[in-house]
Protein backbone atom coordinates (compact mmCIF):
# COMPACT_ATOMS: atom_id res chain seq x y z
CA UNK A 1 0.00 0.00 0.00
CA UNK A 2 1.37 3.43 -0.93
CA UNK A 3 0.67 6.70 0.89
CA UNK A 4 -1.75 9.00 -0.88
CA UNK A 5 -0.44 12.21 -2.44
CA UNK A 6 -2.32 15.53 -2.39
CA UNK A 7 -3.67 15.09 -5.90
CA UNK A 8 -5.12 11.70 -5.06
CA UNK A 9 -6.67 13.05 -1.87
CA UNK A 10 -8.29 15.87 -3.83
CA UNK A 11 -9.65 13.33 -6.31
CA UNK A 12 -11.05 11.20 -3.48
CA UNK A 13 -12.52 14.26 -1.77
CA UNK A 14 -14.30 15.27 -4.97
CA UNK A 15 -15.47 11.68 -5.44
CA UNK A 16 -16.89 11.58 -1.91
CA UNK A 17 -18.92 14.72 -2.62
CA UNK A 18 -20.08 13.50 -6.05
CA UNK A 19 -18.21 16.23 -7.89
CA UNK A 20 -16.16 14.03 -10.22
CA UNK A 21 -16.60 13.49 -13.96
CA UNK A 22 -17.20 9.99 -15.29
CA UNK A 23 -13.50 9.51 -15.98
CA UNK A 24 -12.46 10.83 -12.57
CA UNK A 25 -15.04 8.62 -10.89
CA UNK A 26 -13.50 5.56 -12.54
CA UNK A 27 -10.02 6.66 -11.38
CA UNK A 28 -11.24 7.21 -7.84
CA UNK A 29 -12.98 3.84 -7.68
CA UNK A 30 -9.86 2.09 -8.93
CA UNK A 31 -7.84 3.82 -6.23
CA UNK A 32 -10.35 2.87 -3.52
CA UNK A 33 -10.26 -0.82 -4.56
CA UNK A 34 -6.49 -0.95 -4.73
CA UNK A 35 -5.51 1.15 -1.73
CA UNK A 36 -6.75 0.70 1.85
CA UNK A 37 -5.82 4.22 2.83
CA UNK A 38 -7.90 5.57 -0.06
CA UNK A 39 -10.88 3.48 1.03
CA UNK A 40 -10.48 4.73 4.61
CA UNK A 41 -10.22 8.33 3.44
CA UNK A 42 -13.41 8.13 1.39
CA UNK A 43 -15.23 6.42 4.27
CA UNK A 44 -14.15 9.20 6.66
CA UNK A 45 -15.26 12.01 4.37
CA UNK A 46 -18.59 10.34 3.67
CA UNK A 47 -19.21 9.60 7.35
CA UNK A 48 -18.41 13.17 8.33
CA UNK A 49 -20.84 14.52 5.78
CA UNK A 50 -23.51 11.88 6.35
CA UNK A 51 -25.52 14.11 8.74
CA UNK A 52 -26.21 16.31 5.71
CA UNK A 53 -28.14 13.41 4.20
CA UNK A 54 -30.67 13.67 6.99
CA UNK A 55 -32.00 16.75 5.21
CA UNK A 56 -34.55 15.62 2.69
CA UNK A 57 -35.61 18.17 0.07
CA UNK A 58 -38.97 19.75 0.80
CA UNK A 59 -41.37 20.50 -2.02
CA UNK A 60 -42.30 24.12 -2.62
CA UNK A 61 -45.74 24.90 -1.08
CA UNK A 62 -48.37 25.36 -3.77
CA UNK A 63 -49.57 28.66 -2.32
CA UNK A 64 -46.07 30.11 -2.54
CA UNK A 65 -45.78 29.15 -6.20
CA UNK A 66 -49.27 30.53 -6.88
CA UNK A 67 -48.47 33.74 -5.03
CA UNK A 68 -45.33 34.16 -7.12
CA UNK A 69 -47.19 33.76 -10.39
CA UNK A 70 -49.79 36.24 -9.19
CA UNK A 71 -47.17 38.81 -8.20
CA UNK A 72 -45.34 38.46 -11.49
CA UNK A 73 -48.46 38.97 -13.51
CA UNK A 74 -49.40 41.94 -11.37
CA UNK A 75 -45.97 43.45 -12.05
CA UNK A 76 -46.51 43.07 -15.79
CA UNK A 77 -49.97 44.59 -15.53
CA UNK A 78 -48.72 47.47 -13.40
CA UNK A 79 -46.07 48.17 -16.04
CA UNK A 80 -48.77 48.30 -18.63
CA UNK A 81 -50.81 50.60 -16.45
CA UNK A 82 -48.11 53.21 -16.58
CA UNK A 83 -48.37 53.25 -20.37
CA UNK A 84 -52.13 53.56 -20.04
CA UNK A 85 -51.85 56.65 -17.85
CA UNK A 86 -51.69 58.92 -20.90
CA UNK A 87 -54.92 57.45 -22.14
CA UNK A 88 -56.45 57.81 -18.69
CA UNK A 89 -55.41 61.46 -18.61
CA UNK A 90 -57.12 62.06 -21.95
CA UNK A 91 -60.29 60.42 -20.81
CA UNK A 92 -60.38 62.33 -17.47
CA UNK A 93 -61.57 59.23 -15.79
CA UNK A 94 -62.13 59.87 -12.12
CA UNK A 95 -63.12 56.98 -9.96
CA UNK A 96 -62.97 53.36 -10.03
CA UNK A 97 -62.39 51.56 -13.34
CA UNK A 98 -58.83 50.39 -12.75
CA UNK A 99 -59.50 49.99 -9.07
CA UNK A 100 -62.38 47.69 -10.00
CA UNK A 101 -60.02 45.65 -12.16
CA UNK A 102 -57.50 45.43 -9.34
CA UNK A 103 -60.14 44.42 -6.84
CA UNK A 104 -61.51 41.79 -9.23
CA UNK A 105 -58.02 40.41 -9.82
CA UNK A 106 -57.31 40.38 -6.12
CA UNK A 107 -60.62 38.63 -5.44
CA UNK A 108 -59.88 36.04 -8.14
CA UNK A 109 -56.48 35.46 -6.54
CA UNK A 110 -58.12 35.03 -3.16
CA UNK A 111 -60.37 32.31 -4.57
CA UNK A 112 -57.49 30.54 -6.28
CA UNK A 113 -55.26 30.66 -3.23
CA UNK A 114 -57.92 29.77 -0.68
CA UNK A 115 -59.23 27.05 -3.01
CA UNK A 116 -55.82 25.43 -3.35
CA UNK A 117 -55.31 25.67 0.41
CA UNK A 118 -58.63 23.93 1.04
CA UNK A 119 -57.75 21.15 -1.37
CA UNK A 120 -54.40 20.52 0.27
CA UNK A 121 -56.01 20.93 3.69
CA UNK A 122 -54.32 22.07 6.85
CA UNK A 123 -54.76 25.12 8.98
CA UNK A 124 -51.26 26.37 8.38
CA UNK A 125 -51.83 26.52 4.64
CA UNK A 126 -55.14 28.25 5.15
CA UNK A 127 -53.71 30.85 7.49
CA UNK A 128 -50.89 31.47 5.09
CA UNK A 129 -53.37 31.80 2.22
CA UNK A 130 -55.42 34.29 4.27
CA UNK A 131 -52.38 36.40 5.01
CA UNK A 132 -51.25 36.22 1.43
CA UNK A 133 -54.63 37.16 0.04
CA UNK A 134 -55.04 40.15 2.34
CA UNK A 135 -51.50 41.15 1.46
CA UNK A 136 -52.41 41.01 -2.24
CA UNK A 137 -55.68 42.86 -1.74
CA UNK A 138 -53.83 45.56 0.14
CA UNK A 139 -51.23 45.77 -2.65
CA UNK A 140 -54.00 46.03 -5.22
CA UNK A 141 -55.63 48.78 -3.18
CA UNK A 142 -52.39 50.77 -3.10
CA UNK A 143 -52.03 50.32 -6.86
CA UNK A 144 -55.58 51.67 -7.13
CA UNK A 145 -54.60 54.70 -5.06
CA UNK A 146 -51.72 55.31 -7.44
CA UNK A 147 -54.25 55.38 -10.25
CA UNK A 148 -56.38 57.86 -8.26
CA UNK A 149 -53.33 60.08 -7.78
CA UNK A 150 -52.49 59.83 -11.48
CA UNK A 151 -56.02 60.79 -12.44
CA UNK A 152 -55.94 63.76 -10.08
CA UNK A 153 -52.60 64.81 -11.49
CA UNK A 154 -53.88 64.56 -15.06
CA UNK A 155 -56.81 66.82 -14.20
CA UNK A 156 -54.72 69.38 -12.33
CA UNK A 157 -51.93 70.38 -14.69
CA UNK A 158 -49.62 67.64 -13.44
CA UNK A 159 -49.83 68.73 -9.79
CA UNK A 160 -50.23 66.22 -7.00
CA UNK A 161 -52.74 67.07 -4.23
CA UNK A 162 -50.95 69.59 -2.02
CA UNK A 163 -51.90 71.90 0.82
CA UNK A 164 -49.76 74.60 2.32
CA UNK A 165 -48.85 74.40 5.97
CA UNK A 166 -47.31 77.12 8.15
CA UNK A 167 -43.68 76.59 9.19
CA UNK A 168 -43.56 74.45 12.32
CA UNK A 169 -47.17 73.30 11.90
CA UNK A 170 -47.89 69.76 13.13
CA UNK A 171 -48.50 66.93 10.69
CA UNK A 172 -49.96 64.40 13.11
CA UNK A 173 -53.43 65.77 13.93
CA UNK A 174 -55.45 63.30 11.89
CA UNK A 175 -59.14 64.20 12.14
CA UNK A 176 -58.65 67.90 12.91
CA UNK A 177 -61.30 69.76 10.87
CA UNK A 178 -60.29 73.39 11.48
CA UNK A 179 -59.03 75.66 8.70
CA UNK A 180 -55.33 75.06 9.43
CA UNK A 181 -53.54 72.20 7.77
CA UNK A 182 -52.35 70.18 10.74
CA UNK A 183 -52.34 66.72 9.22
CA UNK A 184 -50.48 65.16 6.33
CA UNK A 185 -53.51 62.97 5.62
CA UNK A 186 -55.40 66.01 4.38
CA UNK A 187 -53.74 65.76 1.00
CA UNK A 188 -55.26 62.32 0.61
CA UNK A 189 -58.64 63.57 1.77
CA UNK A 190 -58.53 65.89 -1.25
CA UNK A 191 -58.83 62.76 -3.38
CA UNK A 192 -61.88 61.61 -1.43
CA UNK A 193 -63.47 65.05 -1.37
CA UNK A 194 -63.17 65.42 -5.12
CA UNK A 195 -64.31 61.95 -6.06
CA UNK A 196 -60.98 60.46 -7.14
CA UNK A 197 -60.98 57.86 -4.37
CA UNK A 198 -63.35 56.37 -1.85
CA UNK A 199 -62.62 56.81 1.86
CA UNK A 200 -62.62 53.03 2.27
CA UNK A 201 -59.68 52.81 -0.11
CA UNK A 202 -57.54 54.09 2.78
CA UNK A 203 -58.35 51.15 5.01
CA UNK A 204 -55.97 48.22 4.65
CA UNK A 205 -58.07 45.08 3.97
CA UNK A 206 -55.94 43.13 6.44
CA UNK A 207 -57.30 45.13 9.38
CA UNK A 208 -60.45 46.75 8.09
CA UNK A 209 -62.55 47.10 11.21
CA UNK A 210 -64.92 50.02 10.97
CA UNK A 211 -66.20 50.82 7.49
CA UNK A 212 -69.66 51.84 8.59
CA UNK A 213 -68.96 55.54 9.08
CA UNK A 214 -71.07 57.40 6.56
CA UNK A 215 -70.48 61.04 5.79
CA UNK A 216 -70.52 63.54 3.02
CA UNK A 217 -66.83 64.09 2.23
CA UNK A 218 -67.54 67.69 1.25
CA UNK A 219 -68.42 68.43 4.87
CA UNK A 220 -64.97 67.48 6.12
CA UNK A 221 -61.46 68.83 5.67
CA UNK A 222 -59.69 65.66 6.75
CA UNK A 223 -60.52 62.04 7.48
CA UNK A 224 -63.23 62.24 10.14
CA UNK A 225 -61.43 59.92 12.55
CA UNK A 226 -58.00 58.44 13.02
CA UNK A 227 -59.27 54.88 12.69
CA UNK A 228 -60.60 55.59 9.20
CA UNK A 229 -57.10 55.63 7.77
CA UNK A 230 -54.61 52.79 8.08
CA UNK A 231 -51.94 53.89 5.64
CA UNK A 232 -49.05 56.30 6.14
CA UNK A 233 -47.95 58.93 3.66
CA UNK A 234 -44.70 60.51 2.68
CA UNK A 235 -43.84 63.83 4.28
CA UNK A 236 -41.78 65.71 1.75
CA UNK A 237 -38.59 67.60 2.28
CA UNK A 238 -39.21 71.38 2.48
CA UNK A 239 -36.28 71.94 0.10
CA UNK A 240 -36.62 69.31 -2.62
CA UNK A 241 -33.41 68.67 -4.51
CA UNK A 242 -32.88 67.26 -7.94
CA UNK A 243 -30.49 64.52 -6.86
CA UNK A 244 -31.34 60.98 -7.92
CA UNK A 245 -32.59 59.27 -4.79
CA UNK A 246 -33.89 56.12 -6.44
CA UNK A 247 -37.51 55.05 -6.27
CA UNK A 248 -39.42 57.32 -3.93
CA UNK A 249 -41.88 55.77 -1.54
CA UNK A 250 -45.29 57.45 -1.59
CA UNK A 251 -47.58 55.39 0.64
CA UNK A 252 -47.13 52.38 2.90
CA UNK A 253 -49.06 50.38 5.44
CA UNK A 254 -49.53 52.25 8.71
CA UNK A 255 -46.36 53.25 10.54
CA UNK A 256 -45.93 51.40 13.84
CA UNK A 257 -44.24 54.51 15.23
CA UNK A 258 -47.37 56.67 15.02
CA UNK A 259 -50.04 54.03 15.41
CA UNK A 260 -51.28 55.49 18.70
CA UNK A 261 -51.69 59.23 18.45
CA UNK A 262 -52.68 61.50 21.34
CA UNK A 263 -56.02 63.32 21.49
CA UNK A 264 -56.39 66.29 19.16
CA UNK A 265 -56.59 68.58 22.17
CA UNK A 266 -52.95 67.83 22.98
CA UNK A 267 -50.53 70.47 21.82
CA UNK A 268 -47.83 68.13 20.68
CA UNK A 269 -46.89 64.58 20.05
CA UNK A 270 -44.16 62.99 22.11
CA UNK A 271 -42.78 59.78 20.67
CA UNK A 272 -39.37 58.52 21.68
CA UNK A 273 -37.85 55.79 19.55
CA UNK A 274 -37.33 52.82 21.78
CA UNK A 275 -35.82 49.63 20.37
CA UNK A 276 -39.24 48.07 19.73
CA UNK A 277 -40.44 51.06 17.70
CA UNK A 278 -37.29 50.90 15.63
CA UNK A 279 -37.78 47.29 14.66
CA UNK A 280 -41.52 46.70 14.45
CA UNK A 281 -43.24 46.34 11.11
CA UNK A 282 -46.61 47.87 10.33
CA UNK A 283 -49.44 46.59 12.52
CA UNK A 284 -51.60 46.08 9.41
CA UNK A 285 -50.21 42.65 8.52
CA UNK A 286 -49.60 41.34 12.01
CA UNK A 287 -46.03 42.56 11.95
CA UNK A 288 -45.08 40.41 8.95
CA UNK A 289 -44.12 43.38 6.81
CA UNK A 290 -45.71 46.20 4.86
CA UNK A 291 -46.89 46.98 1.35
CA UNK A 292 -45.11 49.97 -0.08
CA UNK A 293 -46.23 52.04 -3.08
CA UNK A 294 -43.40 53.61 -5.06
CA UNK A 295 -43.60 56.65 -7.30
CA UNK A 296 -43.31 54.47 -10.42
CA UNK A 297 -46.61 52.84 -9.50
CA UNK A 298 -45.09 49.55 -8.36
CA UNK A 299 -46.13 47.98 -5.07
CA UNK A 300 -43.83 45.78 -3.03
CA UNK A 301 -44.39 43.87 0.18
CA UNK A 302 -41.23 44.30 2.24
CA UNK A 303 -40.49 42.42 5.43
CA UNK A 304 -38.19 45.01 6.88
CA UNK A 305 -38.66 48.77 7.02
CA UNK A 306 -35.70 49.33 4.77
CA UNK A 307 -36.34 50.31 1.15
CA UNK A 308 -34.20 48.61 -1.43
CA UNK A 309 -32.14 51.33 -3.08
CA UNK A 310 -31.48 53.93 -0.41
CA UNK A 311 -31.55 51.41 2.48
CA UNK A 312 -33.44 53.96 4.49
CA UNK A 313 -35.97 53.23 7.26
CA UNK A 314 -39.24 54.54 5.82
CA UNK A 315 -40.86 55.11 9.22
CA UNK A 316 -38.21 57.27 10.84
CA UNK A 317 -36.20 60.37 10.09
CA UNK A 318 -32.46 59.95 9.92
CA UNK A 319 -30.86 60.98 13.20
CA UNK A 320 -34.11 61.83 14.98
CA UNK A 321 -34.92 59.96 18.17
CA UNK A 322 -37.82 62.01 19.55
CA UNK A 323 -40.83 63.23 17.60
CA UNK A 324 -43.12 66.11 18.44
CA UNK A 325 -44.99 65.87 15.18
CA UNK A 326 -43.45 68.83 13.38
CA UNK A 327 -40.15 67.36 12.21
CA UNK A 328 -39.39 67.26 8.49
CA UNK A 329 -36.81 65.34 6.47
CA UNK A 330 -33.58 67.19 5.80
CA UNK A 331 -33.26 65.75 2.32
CA UNK A 332 -35.25 63.93 -0.32
CA UNK A 333 -33.13 60.86 0.26
CA UNK A 334 -34.66 60.47 3.72
CA UNK A 335 -38.03 58.80 3.08
CA UNK A 336 -40.37 59.47 5.98
CA UNK A 337 -43.93 58.19 6.17
CA UNK A 338 -46.33 59.30 8.87
CA UNK A 339 -48.55 59.31 10.85
CA UNK B 1 -57.23 25.25 -26.88
CA UNK B 2 -54.56 25.57 -24.17
CA UNK B 3 -51.04 26.17 -25.48
CA UNK B 4 -48.53 23.51 -24.41
CA UNK B 5 -45.75 25.51 -22.75
CA UNK B 6 -43.91 22.41 -21.61
CA UNK B 7 -42.31 22.09 -25.05
CA UNK B 8 -40.71 25.55 -24.96
CA UNK B 9 -37.12 26.27 -23.92
CA UNK B 10 -36.40 28.35 -20.81
CA UNK B 11 -35.39 31.33 -22.97
CA UNK B 12 -38.64 31.19 -24.95
CA UNK B 13 -40.61 30.95 -21.74
CA UNK B 14 -38.83 34.00 -20.33
CA UNK B 15 -39.69 36.05 -23.40
CA UNK B 16 -43.31 35.03 -23.26
CA UNK B 17 -43.50 35.62 -19.51
CA UNK B 18 -42.23 39.15 -19.86
CA UNK B 19 -44.93 39.75 -22.46
CA UNK B 20 -47.48 38.83 -19.81
CA UNK B 21 -48.25 35.22 -20.78
CA UNK B 22 -49.18 33.72 -17.47
CA UNK B 23 -48.93 30.14 -18.73
CA UNK B 24 -45.29 30.67 -19.71
CA UNK B 25 -44.31 32.03 -16.31
CA UNK B 26 -46.29 29.29 -14.61
CA UNK B 27 -44.23 26.73 -16.53
CA UNK B 28 -40.93 28.33 -15.42
CA UNK B 29 -42.13 28.31 -11.83
CA UNK B 30 -43.22 24.70 -12.20
CA UNK B 31 -39.82 23.65 -13.59
CA UNK B 32 -37.71 25.27 -10.90
CA UNK B 33 -39.90 25.76 -7.84
CA UNK B 34 -38.92 22.64 -5.90
CA UNK B 35 -35.20 22.91 -6.57
CA UNK B 36 -35.13 26.60 -5.79
CA UNK B 37 -37.19 26.15 -2.64
CA UNK B 38 -34.92 23.36 -1.38
CA UNK B 39 -31.85 25.48 -2.19
CA UNK B 40 -33.21 28.42 -0.18
CA UNK B 41 -34.38 26.16 2.61
CA UNK B 42 -30.81 24.99 3.06
CA UNK B 43 -29.37 28.44 2.61
CA UNK B 44 -31.64 30.49 4.85
CA UNK B 45 -33.42 28.25 7.37
CA UNK B 46 -35.95 31.02 8.05
CA UNK B 47 -39.39 30.52 6.59
CA UNK B 48 -40.27 34.21 6.19
CA UNK B 49 -37.04 34.96 4.36
CA UNK B 50 -37.29 31.85 2.19
CA UNK B 51 -40.68 32.93 0.87
CA UNK B 52 -39.52 36.47 0.20
CA UNK B 53 -36.34 35.48 -1.56
CA UNK B 54 -38.10 32.75 -3.53
CA UNK B 55 -40.56 35.28 -4.96
CA UNK B 56 -37.98 37.99 -5.53
CA UNK B 57 -35.67 35.58 -7.34
CA UNK B 58 -38.32 34.49 -9.79
CA UNK B 59 -39.55 38.05 -10.28
CA UNK B 60 -35.99 39.12 -11.01
CA UNK B 61 -36.19 36.98 -14.14
CA UNK B 62 -38.35 39.68 -15.67
CA UNK B 63 -36.03 42.55 -15.00
CA UNK B 64 -32.71 40.92 -15.79
CA UNK B 65 -33.64 38.55 -18.56
CA UNK B 66 -31.62 40.67 -21.01
CA UNK B 67 -28.47 39.62 -19.19
CA UNK B 68 -29.33 35.93 -19.47
CA UNK B 69 -27.15 34.08 -21.95
CA UNK B 70 -29.67 31.87 -23.73
CA UNK B 71 -26.99 29.41 -24.79
CA UNK B 72 -26.44 28.45 -21.15
CA UNK B 73 -28.71 26.59 -18.76
CA UNK B 74 -31.02 28.70 -16.64
CA UNK B 75 -30.57 26.79 -13.37
CA UNK B 76 -27.07 28.04 -12.33
CA UNK B 77 -28.05 31.59 -13.24
CA UNK B 78 -31.26 31.37 -11.25
CA UNK B 79 -29.45 29.97 -8.21
CA UNK B 80 -26.83 32.69 -8.44
CA UNK B 81 -29.59 35.29 -8.25
CA UNK B 82 -31.14 33.38 -5.36
CA UNK B 83 -27.84 33.19 -3.45
CA UNK B 84 -27.22 36.92 -3.87
CA UNK B 85 -30.72 37.81 -2.79
CA UNK B 86 -30.49 35.45 0.16
CA UNK B 87 -27.27 37.13 1.30
CA UNK B 88 -28.86 40.58 0.89
CA UNK B 89 -31.86 39.47 2.94
CA UNK B 90 -29.62 38.19 5.71
CA UNK B 91 -27.62 41.42 5.73
CA UNK B 92 -30.79 43.50 6.02
CA UNK B 93 -32.02 41.31 8.81
CA UNK B 94 -28.68 41.55 10.54
CA UNK B 95 -28.89 45.32 10.48
CA UNK B 96 -32.30 45.40 12.12
CA UNK B 97 -32.12 42.38 14.41
CA UNK B 98 -31.36 42.80 18.08
CA UNK B 99 -29.57 39.46 18.24
CA UNK B 100 -26.97 38.23 15.76
CA UNK B 101 -28.31 36.02 12.99
CA UNK B 102 -25.79 33.62 11.48
CA UNK B 103 -22.29 34.78 10.84
CA UNK B 104 -21.84 37.43 8.23
CA UNK B 105 -18.09 37.74 8.45
CA UNK B 106 -15.70 35.97 6.14
CA UNK B 107 -14.14 32.85 7.56
CA UNK B 108 -10.49 31.96 7.79
CA UNK B 109 -9.33 29.37 5.29
CA UNK B 110 -8.64 25.84 6.47
CA UNK B 111 -5.88 24.03 4.62
CA UNK B 112 -6.59 20.74 2.86
CA UNK B 113 -4.45 18.93 5.44
CA UNK B 114 -6.32 20.51 8.37
CA UNK B 115 -9.62 19.58 6.80
CA UNK B 116 -8.46 15.99 6.33
CA UNK B 117 -7.37 15.89 9.98
CA UNK B 118 -10.79 17.05 11.12
CA UNK B 119 -12.56 14.47 8.98
CA UNK B 120 -10.36 11.52 9.84
CA UNK B 121 -9.95 12.18 13.57
CA UNK B 122 -10.66 9.02 15.57
CA UNK B 123 -13.90 9.82 17.30
CA UNK B 124 -17.17 8.04 17.53
CA UNK B 125 -19.59 9.00 14.80
CA UNK B 126 -22.30 10.98 16.55
CA UNK B 127 -24.84 10.77 13.75
CA UNK B 128 -26.17 7.34 14.67
CA UNK B 129 -27.10 8.49 18.17
CA UNK B 130 -29.78 10.86 17.10
CA UNK B 131 -33.21 10.50 15.61
CA UNK B 132 -33.32 11.48 11.98
CA UNK B 133 -35.82 14.34 12.32
CA UNK B 134 -33.91 15.77 15.21
CA UNK B 135 -30.71 15.41 13.24
CA UNK B 136 -32.13 17.29 10.26
CA UNK B 137 -33.16 20.23 12.45
CA UNK B 138 -29.76 20.29 14.18
CA UNK B 139 -27.93 20.03 10.88
CA UNK B 140 -29.92 22.95 9.48
CA UNK B 141 -28.98 24.96 12.54
CA UNK B 142 -25.30 24.18 12.15
CA UNK B 143 -25.44 25.13 8.47
CA UNK B 144 -27.33 28.33 9.25
CA UNK B 145 -24.67 29.36 11.75
CA UNK B 146 -21.82 28.93 9.25
CA UNK B 147 -20.38 32.05 7.62
CA UNK B 148 -22.18 33.07 4.42
CA UNK B 149 -19.36 32.20 2.07
CA UNK B 150 -18.94 28.69 3.50
CA UNK B 151 -22.63 27.96 3.71
CA UNK B 152 -23.25 28.93 0.11
CA UNK B 153 -20.44 26.78 -1.25
CA UNK B 154 -21.55 23.78 0.80
CA UNK B 155 -25.11 24.18 -0.43
CA UNK B 156 -23.98 24.58 -4.04
CA UNK B 157 -21.60 21.61 -3.92
CA UNK B 158 -23.24 19.06 -1.66
CA UNK B 159 -26.95 19.61 -2.14
CA UNK B 160 -27.00 20.88 -5.70
CA UNK B 161 -23.96 19.15 -7.18
CA UNK B 162 -22.68 22.21 -9.01
CA UNK B 163 -19.36 21.55 -10.76
CA UNK B 164 -16.31 23.58 -9.73
CA UNK B 165 -16.65 25.57 -12.96
CA UNK B 166 -20.30 26.36 -12.30
CA UNK B 167 -19.54 27.40 -8.73
CA UNK B 168 -16.68 29.61 -9.89
CA UNK B 169 -18.99 31.34 -12.37
CA UNK B 170 -21.86 31.66 -9.93
CA UNK B 171 -19.69 33.15 -7.20
CA UNK B 172 -17.33 35.08 -9.50
CA UNK B 173 -14.24 33.58 -7.93
CA UNK B 174 -11.38 31.47 -9.40
CA UNK B 175 -11.68 27.67 -9.35
CA UNK B 176 -8.72 27.46 -6.94
CA UNK B 177 -10.61 29.63 -4.45
CA UNK B 178 -13.72 27.47 -4.89
CA UNK B 179 -11.69 24.39 -3.99
CA UNK B 180 -10.02 25.87 -0.93
CA UNK B 181 -13.31 27.37 0.25
CA UNK B 182 -15.06 24.04 -0.12
CA UNK B 183 -12.33 22.34 1.93
CA UNK B 184 -12.85 24.95 4.63
CA UNK B 185 -16.62 24.56 4.49
CA UNK B 186 -16.51 20.79 4.79
CA UNK B 187 -13.98 20.93 7.63
CA UNK B 188 -15.97 23.61 9.39
CA UNK B 189 -19.20 21.69 9.11
CA UNK B 190 -17.61 18.50 10.45
CA UNK B 191 -16.07 20.39 13.36
CA UNK B 192 -19.23 22.33 14.24
CA UNK B 193 -21.38 19.22 13.94
CA UNK B 194 -19.19 17.31 16.35
CA UNK B 195 -19.29 20.24 18.75
CA UNK B 196 -23.08 20.52 18.47
CA UNK B 197 -23.62 16.83 19.18
CA UNK B 198 -21.04 16.89 21.95
CA UNK B 199 -22.77 19.76 23.73
CA UNK B 200 -26.12 17.99 23.37
CA UNK B 201 -24.76 14.90 25.05
CA UNK B 202 -23.47 16.85 28.02
CA UNK B 203 -26.86 18.53 28.61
Amino acid sequence: MTLLNEQQKQLLFDYSLGLTSQQETAQAQELVFSNGEAAGFVASVKASLSPLDSITPEACPDELAEGTVWRAMQAVRTGRLQLNQLIAAEQHRKVGFWRDIFVRLATAAVFIIVGSALITGGNLGLNYARQLSSQHQCGAQLAGLFQSLSNYKADNDGQMPALSAAPGAPWWKVGYQGPENFSNTRRMWVLVKNGYADKNDFLCPARKTDCSFSCNPKDYNDFPRRNLITYSFRIGCPKPGSADVGRRVIIADMSPVFENLPALSESSLNVKLIDKLLRQNSPNHAGRGQNVLFCDGSVQFIKTRIVDVSEDDIFTLQGTQTYQGTELPASEADAFLAP
Amino acid sequence: MEYDFTKLSDAELLDRSAAGEEGAFREIVSRYKNGLYAFLRNFLNRQDLIEDVFQETLLQLFTSKASFDTTRPLRPWLYTIAANKAKDALRKLQRTAAVPIGTMTESEDMSFGDMVNVLTAEEERPFEDLEKDETAADVRRVIADMPDNLREILVFAYFNKFSYKQMAEALSIPIGTVKSRLHTAVGRFAKDWKAAVGSKKTQ
